[in-house]
């Protein structure tokens, strides 16, 4: 009886060990979106502007050299070249409709970080790091795509290639200095 | 000599302070909870998780793109606008950091007379600008209207009563811009009988009044401390809120700098203990009428120096000494010296001016301006009453002024009111008085506007807006325009001012256009008049008049938060906890110690201040160092409606005041007082967080520190430590603050709250000792009870290299940065607060719940570089990472190494005395270096070896 309730017990405890430590494996992951790719209100295509037309990605986002956003560009940008290419596109007449009722489109954010977490684009993009590196194929996604998880244990993988971050047993500061991006 | 420090009354007394928590609080732990209970709570917190992973999705975000593509905006970059803020009378310039196109943060302008500093009134301006009570367009009788039926309903009220026969009277707060006085003069010529009336509640109405007498302009004067060797304040508050309070602490604390070859003293005779007499070398607390028969004696004294005759004046023994004392010292720096009074008295603030005058200070320490206000203030509106209850007024309209509320005879003008037909308030924001309008025509914020000004230093500043107006509301002189029939902006008719006014000195070096917009970039003309001594007129010197009745008094004043009231809407500055009581939220029933234990009261009870009919219930609060038979109460509270922070907080004291000669009586008024019996507990900050009488503010005489620079602070001691010791990082960071320099204006509280997010979290919540402020300004008493020495002293967390909230961090959710920062990691953080029972410098401060920032209007303040924490967080000052980082990037970007001088701190930026160092301690030749390398410099608590990298400089006092 006693051997049978501590078989009962230790059965019991290792099933709770495994739900918290299940529980905290599926908690890690909370907030990962890797591979979102939601509709957008306007069928735009990277495949078509980035890969076929090889438009540089800075013509259209052009915060990520200056600024912390790289930027969704202005409506009225896109017209700087549909107004005279594929005018008579449905999806165009969308962003004509939207400039002439000064109601701005909608897009669905796919890259979101925490709130406290702190990234900026110029200074990567200073230092070299390509588009590609961080969101992945572009120029071949039809539509768009989270291409990595963007997590923190991502984020440094790289950065300690480079050898900017201390190495994986160091277990105080994991990345180096928290404030480089939380505050 | 050991002195011992005290902060209250109360700490003095044997037993002290409540409990934090009160029995019963927590329900959790006190409550019988079983083994069960707790399992099914963990069981439940369990089960949680994967529920919430399994919808893995966070919520939609939706990414707004502009339609058009503005070039000067780049989302994440700011833009700094120069501009000119319209808190007081001063004008200080403002520089205003917009992030897309929102106004975030104000900082002060370096390149503007008042040198890059900024009070707490002009850093907490952002939060008004986005305060939602505001009015949101215009209203007829209380309805919604559009502007063209407004102007067309206003226009025709006008013509009727131009044809009536009335006149039409515009309540101005008198202005010292060059456009709206041509705006005001312009109604006035378009619409036939107009009367300018200026009225402002809390005026220099005589100040103004006397030099005009005394110098022939009618003008507030301005002063040059800077080239001071003595200044003697009567009851005035110039540190805190008086005519210019952040450029005169600019030129007291470099005055009091050390460095230079003389040192301001400081005397400052006072009833109240104000902010600027807890700075003084000396403070002798005398009534207000004692302080009348002491300026009286000082005049006669200085005046028989300089050969003059005048009646000998009656006063007590104790009197004649002190007039002795200070006649001597004014006498010996004639020249030198200042005399700055704020007693609201015509022959008071004559016999400023005359002896100024005999001292030879005009046109060295004391200037006269050139620039004249319009229209002229008056303190008593009693004749417009009469003329409005007579029916002769046809149209009143109130410009920035709110007499329903803070007239003395509010009531009576509000039933006056009723008689006049057409009632216009202009002004933005919700008053006592717009209530009872036919018309309400809401102002811009200043923010939202045009406008100019001219300065006491005779350069021109420009105001411009910062974003577009949020609400359907039209800049108060624009309405004005249109009502006079000018079909142009306010813009172009600044413009045009310009033009003819401004450019036309500038002698045609530039094209205006160039002129226009090298002032509008920098926020300040190239032009300037500059004042002069004026042309004295003299006159007979007549004593003023004092009693000798030296019964309870009362003296009103105006705090350096909420000022005249105008303000009361601002919940930072609600919270702000006064310099010197440490009380938030409240105005209260100001006694001194020796008059308290007189008439038996206590802090807490509620006493009934009566003068006259009138009277108001108020909380006592005992004063250290406040004047016998002394009742101090701050203006600006008990508003009715001005928005959801401000009404319904303190009771209006503008009810009690009475008129003698045409100016308010703000000082001396007698006054009777009973306890009510009842209690009522003030929000104070005082005993929170205290250092319990360690050796925490270190200070010295001039005397001794002239023989030795180290006088009053004690060497450091070599410490052992049993930790290795950090890695030396590229950069170590470092804080010095200057406690010579510092005046606890609290200024840096605001700009820090601002700067960080900080939230506000109401009087019960600073009741429970839950404020949120990084910064908290420390304030000690040391000597007797009713003539102490006061001692300010920020204290913000001091980044130490061995500290010991990390130590005990079991999530590690606080950890040393390479550059020496003590980083809190928010995402880390679980709450346990171990961190803030082991801070002995107690900086820390948790989130106890979500402080709301659901007002969308409200929130567009927040600074998007810096998380919104969330409950159950600890955080605490960063030491502004963000600005750090950014500092940091810039520098990278533009491929040079990091100066320390690229980054300032929120608080450092916008200190009006100049007291906080910040900077690179690797670097031996950076201000900061050299700080801590001083023998004034010492660091908190040195004998816990914490090794903070925030280092306090002592305080030299001029003891005479």
């Amino acid at each position: 009886m006693i051997f049978n309730r501590s078989i009962l017990f230790g059965a019991l405890g290792i099933g709770a060990v495994l739900l918290v430590f299940g529980a905290a494996k599926e908690a890690r992951q909370m907030g990962n979106t890797q591979g979102y790719e939601p509709d957008q209100p306007i069928n735009f295509s990277h495949k078509v502007h980035a890969g076929e037309n090889k438009i540089s990605c800075r013509y259209c986002h052009y915060g990520a050299e200056r600024g912390r956003h790289a930027g969704i560009p202005p409506t009225q940008l896109c017209l700087n070249c549909h107004s005279e290419i594929k005018k008579d596109s449905p999806e165009i007449a969308k962003i004509k409709e939207a400039l002439d009722n000064k109601d701005p489109i909608e897009w669905i954010r796919i890259h979101q970080l925490p709130d406290f977490s702190y990234f900026n684009h110029s200074q990567h993009v200073t230092a070299g790091v390509s588009c590609q590196q961080c969101h992945g194929p572009v120029e071949s996604m039809t539509r768009m795509r989270q291409h990595a998880p963007l997590t923190m244990g991502w984020c440094l993988e790289c950065h300690r290639a480079q050898g900017l971050a201390p190495p994986h047993d160091q277990r105080t500061m994991a990345g180096g200095d928290c404030n480089k991006c939380h505050y | 000599m050991e002195r011992e420090y005290w902060q209250s009354v109360d700490q003095k007394k044997p037993a002290s302070g409540g409990a934090e928590f009160p029995e019963g609080h927590f329900d959790l732990l006190s409550g019988s909870k079983t083994r069960r209970d707790f399992l099914s709570i963990l069981g439940f917190s369990v089960a949680t998780v994967p529920l919430l992973t399994a919808c893995n999705r966070i919520p939609v975000q939706k990414a707004v793109t502009y339609l058009k593509k503005y070039p000067e905006i780049v989302p994440g970059i700011a833009n700094w606008y120069a501009t000119t803020c319209s808190g007081c009378t001063a004008k200080c310039g403002m520089l205003i950091k917009t992030r897309e196109g929102r106004p975030i943060k104000a900082e002060g302008n370096p390149d503007c007379p008042s040198l890059g500093g900024l009070c707490a009134v002009g850093q907490a301006s952002v939060l008004s600008l986005y305060d939602s009570s505001r009015h949101s367009g215009p209203q007829v009788n209380g309805k919604p209207a559009s502007w063209e039926e407004v102007d067309r309903s206003i226009l025709e009220s006008l013509r009727s009563s131009n044809a009536g026969g009335k006149k039409v009277v515009v309540l101005a707060k008198p202005t010292f811009s060059p456009s709206t006085k041509r705006v005001l003069q312009l109604f006035q010529s378009k619409n036939g009988n107009v009367e300018l009336i200026g009225f402002e509640p809390f005026s220099r109405s005589s100040a103004l009044a006397a030099l005009g007498k005394t110098h022939g302009r009618a003008t507030l004067p301005s002063y040059r401390l800077d080239s001071a060797e003595l200044v003697v304040g009567i009851e005035v508050d110039f540190l805190g809120s008086w005519i210019d309070p952040v450029g005169l602490s600019k030129q007291y604390s470099k005055a009091r700098s050390l460095n230079g070859t003389h040192f301001l003293r400081h005397v400052q005779l006072e009833s109240r203990m104000s902010l600027t007499g807890s700075n003084a070398d000396e403070r002798i607390p005398l009534s207000p009428q004692a302080l009348r028969r002491v300026l009286s004696g000082i005049a006669q004294n200085i005046a028989s120096r300089a050969g003059k005759t005048v009646q000998p004046v009656q006063i007590s023994a104790s009197e004649s000494g002190i007039v002795n004392r200070i006649s001597n010292e004014l006498w010996e720096k004639r020249g030198k010296s200042a005399l700055l009074c704020d007693l609201n008295q015509l022959d008071a603030q004559v016999i400023v001016n005359q002896i100024n005058q005999l001292l030879g200070n005009f046109g060295k320490t004391v200037l006269v301006p050139k620039r004249t206000p319009l229209p002229a203030v008056r303190d008593s509106l009693d004749e417009l009453i009469l003329e409005m209850e007579q029916g002769k007024v046809g149209a009143l309209l109130f410009l920035d002024t709110n007499p329903v509320y803070n007239y003395r005879a509010g009531e009576r003008f509000r039933t006056a009111m009723a008689k006049v037909p057409l009632r216009v308030s202009l002004s933005g924001e919700r008053t006592e008085t717009a209530v009872h309008c036919t018309h309400v025509c809401p102002g811009n914020h200043f923010l939202e506007s045009w406008n100019d000004f001219e300065l006491a230093s005779g350069s021109y500043a420009i105001a411009q807006p910062t974003i577009q107006p949020l609400r359907a509301t039209r800049t108060a002189q624009e309405s004005l325009l249109v009502w006079s029939g000018v079909n142009s902006s306010y813009y172009q008719f600044i413009q045009d001012t310009w033009r003819a006014q401004i450019y036309s000195k500038s002698k045609g070096l530039s094209a205006f256009r160039e002129f226009w917009d090298k002032s509008l970039h920098d926020g300040l003309s190239p032009v300037a008049s500059t004042p002069d001594s004026g042309s004295y007129v003299g006159g007979a010197i007549t004593l003023p008049k004092a009693s000798n009745d030296d019964g309870l008094q009362l003296l009103v004043y105006e705090k350096i938060s909420l000022r005249d009231g105008s303000f009361a809407n601002n919940p930072w500055l609600q919270e702000m906890p006064d310099p010197v009581t440490k009380v938030t939220w409240d105005n209260y029933a100001q006694i001194g110690v020796a008059t308290a234990k007189k008439l038996e009261l206590e802090e807490g009870m509620v006493v009934e201040i009566q003068s006259g009919d009138t009277k108001i219930s108020l909380p006592v609060q005992v004063q250290p160092g406040g004047a016998e038979n002394l009742v101090a109460v701050a203006v600006g509270y008990g508003r009715e409606v001005c928005g959801p922070a401000g009404d319904g907080v303190g009771a209006n004291v503008f009810p009690l005041l009475s008129l003698s000669e045409g100016y308010l009586v703000r000082e001396g008024l007698p006054v009777t007082l009973r306890a009510t019996g009842q209690r009522y507990s003030l929000a104070s900050t005082q005993t929170h967080h205290s250092m319990e009488g360690r050796d925490i503010v270190r200070e010295t005489s001039l005397a001794a520190y002239r023989k030795d620079p180290g006088a009053g602070n004690k060497k450091r001691m070599p410490q052992e430590s049993m930790w290795n010791g950090l890695p030396k990082g590229e950069h170590a960071w470092g804080v010095a603050v200057d406690l010579n320099r510092c005046t606890g204006c609290s200024g840096c509280l605001v700009s820090c709250q601002a700067e960080n997010n900080v939230p506000v979290v109401g009087r019960e919540e600073v009741k429970n000792r839950r404020e949120m402020h990084w910064i908290r300004l420390d304030r000690y008493y040391s000597g007797a009870e009713d003539t102490p020495e006061v001692v300010h002293q920020p204290i913000f967390c001091a980044h130490c290299d061995h500290a010991p909230c990390e130590t005990v961090c079991p999530v590690l959710a606080t950890v040393q940065s390479s550059d020496g920062l003590n980083q809190q990691v928010y995402n880390r953080c679980v709450g346990t607060r171990y961190c803030a029972n082991n801070c002995p410098y107690k900086v820390r401060r948790f989130n106890w719940f979500n402080y709301p920032h659901e007002d969308p209007m409200e929130r567009m303040v927040l600074n998007p570089d810096v998380v919104v924490r969330t409950r159950g967080v600890m955080e605490k000052c960063s030491l502004c990472i963000q600005r750090i980082q950014e500092g940091k990037l810039r520098a990278k970007k533009e491929k040079r190494p990091l100066k320390d001088s690229d980054i300032k701190l929120a608080c450092q930026q916008s200190c009006p005395s100049d007291a906080i160092v910040f900077g690179d301690l690797n670097d031996p030749e950076s201000p900061i270096s050299k700080a801590v390398k001083s023998p004034r410099n010492y660091v908190l608590l040195e004998e816990l070896n914490v090794r903070p990298r925030v280092s306090f400089m002592t305080k030299v006092r001029d003891k005479g």
